[in-house]
């Protein structure tokens, strides 16, 4: 530790981050919409993280004694046009949707902060990386995830790309914007005089610092990403039948809505739970991490 | 103003030349051979040949993308593999449809979107406030086409006043045209009411408090007044900027909503290419989606300059 000047300012907001933290926990607490978001989106993880244990059926399992049956105490959601649990199908969809949108958060997290830090940090780098983010934002996100997924092949990998591809140009801008904003920052000045190293000026001075709006971003995407998905498979570009996911179910139920309109019915109301959940968990974080951006209320 | 519309259209030709490159690149994504993903399992090799010929996939990769850029200028979009036309044509013929439901599906929104962000600015805090947002935002986090299926249910088999799906040109009536397009437009249209009405409460909110509106009501105007003319003729111009987002997002959600209307527009016309893996429609039904998507913000940002002379800057 030679530099000790670097060490110090950049230790600085270590100390101040444990009373930081608990205070936007508890401001995030007393945040009404964000807590019934928590709920909400708590009540789809349970849901994912417990198929195991709750489905009352495989998902898989046929019973073609009863197709279509409508829902008894065998089956408490009634069963699918190849007589498979509903119940169970969406208890174990709930895990493929929400690891598909764990994964598109992640990599898109990851791509977004090296494309958008680029862009915003190495000015010569901007123009370029941002005219092609501009080109990638062109097409209707939800078209080109579609397109990608049909070209790749129907697949979970491919869903997971084909939607970090029609995602990520708009998190690299939002992290763009704020690192644009915190490098003109004084002490990132005066990091840069101390003669701190790019890659720590980057790192440690302004990703550290442009983290809020990028947290609001990443749980906006989640939430688009389980509709995308959803959208994906109902149209037969997401992961292949029989592998239960929400989208599937619907897809499933969509040619028997006059027989058996409970197996779409369950489904839609997930995913609606998991996104509105998502959503408010959003509104609330913007409230509170990133109070600029807020929708006036 | 002439040179604000200049420079934004320059703006756009970067941003056309990535999108056509882009839909261009999409078919060296196909994993393996796209000629013989085309020609399916059973195929010869004389079959995988032709059409890999046909597609002119045979040649050089720079001679192809010359080829889909000279092809291009002159407006050609290449042919369907399997709908024994151009991509243009097959895309020209369904496009009324689309844009029907497009126009139709964000009338419904924008109005129904008015109503619940002004109520909800003026009833600020109150159960209106609470219950017209919550409204707003189950629109955007319940799926579209799921939506669709609902009312498919509830008001074309339950009810009966609707039918389950299909399309009557507007040339056999005004009435049954919109039959036929009211179920899926209000699908498509909720799902944009979120962003919408929550914008519009917010401006409105802004609006609401300058001085000029407390000075429309301090020499006696009538509150309808101050709102439906004083207050929301500024509220609407940040809604205007929002419409070159949400027209993106209709022409996405148009792709689904149309098949599960059965609505023979674009979108349908997508999702089958996808399924016979017809590529060239793919790739020209993406290039001309994005183009329209690129013109309709350019469209809105000079109506916005228009609208606000403050915007007009450069």
């Amino acid at each position: 530790m030679s530099d000790a000047v670097g060490a110090t300012s950049a230790s600085l907001p270590l100390v101040l981050a444990p009373a930081r933290r608990s205070s936007v926990w508890r401001r995030l607490r007393r945040h009404r919409l964000f807590m019934t978001g928590l709920i909400l989106f708590g009540l789809a993880v349970a849901m994912a993280l417990s198929a195991g244990l709750l489905a009352p059926h495989h998902p898989l399992q046929n019973n073609f004694r009863y197709r279509l049956g409508a829902p008894t105490t065998v089956y408490v959601l009634g069963t699918d046009g190849f007589g498979r649990d509903v119940l169970s199908r969406v208890l174990h969809g709930a895990r493929v949707s929400l690891r598909i949108g764990l994964m598109v958060v992640v990599l898109n997290g990851i791509l977004g902060t090296l494309i958008g830090s680029s862009a915003g940090y190495f000015r010569r780098l901007d123009n370029v990386i941002m005219r092609l983010m501009d080109g990638l934002m062109a097409f209707p996100a939800i078209l080109l995830a579609i397109a990608l997924a049909a070209v790749l092949g129907a697949s979970e990998m491919n869903v997971v790309l084909a939607l970090t591809a029609a995602y990520t140009p708009r998190t690299a801008r939002i992290v763009r914007a704020s690192v644009l904003v915190i490098r003109e920052m004084e002490y990132v000045q005066a990091a840069i005089a101390v003669g701190a190293g790019y890659l720590r000026i980057l790192v440690r001075h302004i990703l550290v610092n442009s983290m809020a709006p990028l947290i609001v971003q990443l749980t906006f995407i989640f939430a688009v990403s389980v509709l995308a998905e959803a959208v994906l498979s109902f149209i037969g570009v997401g992961p292949p039948p029989p592998t239960p996911t929400w989208g599937n179910i619907i897809a499933d139920g969509r040619n028997y809505i006059r027989e058996a309109p409970w197996i779409s019915l369950l489904p839609g109301i997930a995913i609606g739970v998991t996104v509105l959940g998502l959503n408010l968990l959003g509104d609330g974080l913007r409230d509170v991490l990133d109070p600029r951006m807020r929708i006036e209320g | 103003m002439g040179r604000y519309l200049m420079y934004r259209l320059m703006s756009a030709i970067p941003i056309l030349l990535i999108v056509s490159l882009v839909s261009f690149l999409i078919i060296f994504l196909v994993p393996g051979d796209p000629a013989s993903e085309i020609a399916g399992p059973g195929a010869g090799a004389g079959e995988v040949a032709r059409i890999r010929q046909s597609l002119g996939l045979d040649q050089h990769v720079g001679i192809q993308m010359l080829t889909w850029y000279r092809r291009l200028a002159q407006g050609d979009l290449g042919q369907s593999i399997l709908l024994n036309r151009s991509v243009t044509t097959a895309i020209l013929e369904r496009a009324p449809v689309t844009l029907s439901l497009a126009l139709l599906a964000l009338t419904i929104s924008l109005s129904l979107a008015l109503m619940l962000g002004i109520a909800a600015a003026v009833k600020q805090n109150t159960w209106v406030d609470q219950s017209a947002m919550t409204v707003a935002l189950l629109g955007l986090s319940l799926p579209d086409f799921w939506v669709g299926l609902a009312m498919i249910y509830v008001f074309a088999v339950l009810l009966g006043w609707f039918p389950t799906g299909g399309y009557v040109e507007l040339s056999k009536g005004v009435g049954p045209w919109l039959r036929s397009l009211i179920m899926p437009a209000t699908a498509l249209g909720l799902a944009q009411l979120g962003l919408l009405a929550r914008i519009t409460r917010a401006t409105m909110l802004e609006v609401l408090r300058q001085d000029y509106v407390r000075t429309a009501r301090a020499k006696g105007v009538s509150e309808r007044r101050v709102i439906n003319t004083h207050a929301l003729a500024n509220a609407l111009i940040p809604v205007v900027t929002v419409i070159g987002i949400i027209v993106g997002i209709l022409l996405g959600g148009a792709v689904v909503v149309e098949s599960v209307f059965a609505l023979p527009g674009v979108g349908r016309l997508i999702i089958g290419a996808i399924m016979r893996r017809d590529y060239p429609v793919i790739q020209g039904g993406l290039l001309l989606t994005a183009s329209i998507y690129v013109f309709v913000n350019i469209l809105v940002d000079v109506l916005y300059a228009w609208l606000d002379p403050r915007v007009r800057y450069e």
